[in-house]
């Protein structure tokens, strides 16, 4: 019988064992438009297991010259949605889940969690900016692509190289103009697309690079530059411009580093009725009150902060950080949202030590 | 000392040519060639600050000190999908 995977499988490189590690992965493409069609419609014919499309914008005629999936009755549907359908025809066999949905903060966890590369088929900067730290404080790699006119730039950047915010940490959307406004040709987009599909499937099958690049592509006049680039000093990793952190952002960093503090600055008596597994107290109001309140702590730890309306945390991190502590990071919601949140099923809710010391004696009489 | 400068994207729009030569009275750094090159723009300052520079196809900051023959090129940020 024949195989469809034959041809990429002949390959020295890649045999069975590199097609089962194309079946097992998972990759989520952010933006189904012109980058995201050609990224899309390479990855599902060569087997990449799970695949999930994400893009909340619908199809409309002005795409169709460059987003090349996408034919005239695929008008007003939704991208994500028109997607799914071909790329289940290019490739039945893979699982592809699809979200109508621009991504942001309040869902990037649910969306890219369980996703191994994160790839770029937006088309622009504050989205990029979240799918970085999000992937840099998750270990993720992501493959960044972007074109404007002719010139098309692309990368990958894996969670212990350099990131968007080493390369370019001082963006101004709209001091470039995109190419909504200035122009592009389909095969353009294309080009930069297929040199993204490429560099997923080479993270997937030999994920041990080291070395990162930025590819600049002139699709004028076929000259490709690759830039090597380095971990810029003064990003830490992505933390510096994100001092905001989801729940499950905190919990994956609490994994490696059994040192970070969750900080419950509520009143005592709040976090004694209950509060998040783990979280020690120390009151906003003894913070303002006297700086005294933080002489027990070490500065070089990572505090995580919160309260409950994530309205006194930006001001209980000023405290901590005039008082010279320099990690020092707050949830972007508070108890009260992250208690009753559905979508965050993980949160884990427990009465402190002490009470719970308490109870248990209760229970023993 | 001469050098070579290539421009990408934006610049090459701005300038109006995809890469030239310039010849440097004494050694200066990439900021300094930007700004001369740039003299004339009210936005050099925050075009600066967005732009990547690379020398010899390799990443540097803005602080480096060109050397006789190196190849600079200016790279903005490229948004669009």
């Amino acid at each position: 019988m024949q195989n469809r995977y034959e041809k990429q499988i002949k390959l020295s490189e890649i045999g069975e064992a590199g097609q089962k590690k194309l079946n097992a992965a998972s990759v989520a493409v952010v933006g189904v438009g012109g980058l995201g069609n050609v990224i899309a419609s390479y990855l599902a014919p060569a087997g990449v297991g799970r695949i999930k499309l994400i893009d909340g914008d619908s199809v409309e005629l002005s795409n169709l010259h460059r987003q090349i999936l996408f034919s005239e009755k695929d008008i007003k549907e939704n991208k994500a949605h028109a997607m799914h359908k071909k790329i289940k025809e290019l490739n039945s066999t893979i699982s592809v889940e699809s979200f109508p949905i621009h991504l942001q903060k309040n869902n990037i966890d649910k969306i890219l969690s369980n996703v191994d590369i994160v790839v770029d088929g937006t088309d622009n900067f504050k989205t990029r900016f979240l799918i970085n730290n999000f992937c840099k404080q998750n270990n993720k790699t992501w493959v960044y692509g972007s074109i404007d006119q002719w010139h098309g730039e692309c990368a990958v950047f894996r969670s212990r190289g350099p990131c968007l915010n080493c390369i370019f940490p001082n963006i101004e959307e709209g001091l470039f103009q995109n190419c909504n406004e200035s122009g592009v040709l389909g095969p353009s987009v294309g080009m930069v697309a297929m040199f993204q599909a490429q560099l997923v499937l080479q993270e997937i099958l030999f994920p041990e690079g080291n070395q990162s690049f930025l590819y600049l592509i002139d699709t004028k006049n076929f000259e490709v530059s690759k830039i090597k680039i380095k971990k810029n000093k003064n990003c830490l990793n992505g933390r510096t411009s994100l001092p905001e952190i989801s729940y499950n952002t905190y919990l994956n960093w609490k994994k490696k580093d059994k040192n970070i503090i969750l900080l419950d600055i509520r009143e005592r008596e709040q976090y004694e009725k209950d509060a998040l597994e783990g979280a020690e107290h120390l009151s906003y109001r003894s913070l303002l009150q006297s700086p005294d309140a933080l002489k027990n702590y070490d500065k070089d730890k990572t505090y995580v902060l919160y309260c409950e309306k994530h309205l006194k945390t930006p001001f209980a991190k000023g405290v901590l950080e005039e008082n010279g502590f320099k990690n020092v990071f707050i949830l972007d919601q508070g108890y009260d949202t992250l208690r009753h949140c559905e979508e965050c099923s993980n949160v884990a809710i427990k009465a402190p030590l002490s009470l719970r010391g308490v109870e248990d004696d209760v229970a023993i009489l | 000392m001469k050098i070579k400068i290539k421009y990408f994207a934006f610049y090459r729009d701005y300038f109006k040519k995809e890469c030239e030569e310039i010849v440097l009275e004494k050694p200066l750094n990439v900021e300094d060639v930007f700004k001369m090159l740039l003299k004339s723009s009210p936005l050099k300052e925050k075009l600066l600050s967005s732009t990547l520079f690379a020398v010899n196809q390799e990443y540097v900051d803005k602080t480096h000190v060109l050397q006789e023959g190196d190849e600079l090129i200016f790279v903005p940020p490229v948004s669009g999908g």
